[in-house]
């Protein structure tokens, strides 16, 4: 059942989201050659718990650790680890924090050191394809529709979207109804009403959308161990257009 | 941090019914619609239980090593599927297990 938001439970959706942006800032900052994605997870823990929030992703079905930290062919669910990022490497950070109950959930892929040009094109246009799935999430559209304008872009653009792996429903937990995939015809699924809080992410593979998971059961990478990269926000549908919660 | 869709190996549970929130290993697909799904305890890998994916909840976790032998046509045992659950998210339902 998909849930609407109330705007007091939407005002603590904007606390959570604002926490993600903050935190995004402050791996970014942080985000450079040498440095391990274990003092990333700590930077990002030791954040959100000065805003009085929780790290929403620990302890998540076991997940170990407060972000997602995935390098080059990891599409999501990199667990942080003494890895120290190399020059040319791009590096997804996800994040989720939680306060009075409430979730948000963002993602953005960094680029460090100086990236070859395909690797900075592909950040590009998934960065794109994610606000171009956004500018669908209109009162009276159907789901879908945000799901045909992420893919219709990648794909015009030459890459491939994941199909595994989904956006989802977001709110008084981190994954509610409905799924949001990435890929699809449009005019489908449930219509967008005010209210609905949407998590969408683009994965989006330089090769082919083809991913497995590794023997840790949780970092997810491409089989032909190409590049990908990962873009995500929390979006509440309003009257007014799409409200992104997870932005400065 | 995304939520993964139907995938054999893929960890799901049930939304309602008298086995909710049982957890399941997915076995097979068999259209955009339903899944096979086993626990090794009341479904076996001999006896597959037909799920609309309406009423499964999809968890991130895949189970490689079963997935893998599933893929390549190989026989996985329900001891395996036991295990990989419980490892996963602990001892089964032991209500669900003597329903």
């Amino acid at each position: 059942m998909i849930s609407f938001k109330s705007e007091r439970e939407l005002n603590y959706m904007r606390d959570a989201g604002r926490v993600v942006a903050e935190t995004h800032r402050e791996i970014a900052k942080a985000t450079q050659v040498g440095v391990t994605t274990n003092e990333l997870d700590q930077i990002a823990e030791d954040y959100i718990s000065k805003q009085g929030a929780q790290a929403a992703f620990k302890g998540y079905h076991g997940y170990p650790a407060c972000i997602c930290a995935s390098i080059n062919e990891e599409v999501v669910h990199g667990i942080p680890s003494l890895r120290r990022l190399e020059s040319g490497d791009i590096i997804s950070i996800d994040i989720g924090a939680v306060i009075n109950g409430y979730y948000g959930d963002g993602a953005a892929t960094l680029p460090v050191g100086d990236i070859d040009s395909e690797a900075a094109r592909l950040l590009k246009v998934t960065e794109e394809s994610l606000y171009r799935g956004i500018e669908q999430g209109l009162d009276g559209n159907r789901l879908s529709d945000i799901s045909h304008a992420v893919q219709s872009y990648v794909e015009g653009n030459g890459f491939a979207v994941v199909r595994d792996y989904v956006g989802h429903g977001i709110g008084s937990s981190m994954h509610e109804e409905p799924q949001v995939p990435n890929f699809g015809k449009p005019g489908r699924g449930p219509r967008l009403r005010p209210g609905m809080t949407l998590a969408i992410e683009p994965m989006v593979n330089l090769g082919s959308y083809e991913v497995k998971t590794l023997a840790d059961n949780w970092t997810v990478v491409t089989v032909d161990k190409s590049l990908s990269a990962h873009f995500e926000h929390t979006i509440a549908i309003t009257l007014d257009g799409p409200e992104i919660l997870t932005k400065l | 941090m995304t939520n993964g869709i139907m995938k054999v190996g893929r960890l799901v549970s049930s939304k309602a019914g008298r086995d909710k929130d049982h957890y399941f290993l997915v076995m097979d697909i068999l259209n955009e619609s339903f899944v096979r799904v086993v626990d090794g305890v009341k479904r076996k890998v001999e006896n597959p239980k037909r799920k609309n994916i309406k009423h499964l909840q999809f968890h991130d976790e895949v189970i490689t090593i079963i997935a893998e032998k599933i893929n390549r046509k190989e026989r996985v045992t329900d001891a395996e599927v036991r295990q990989a659950i419980e490892g996963l998210v602990g001892v089964s339902d032991e209500r669900f297990g003597s329903a």
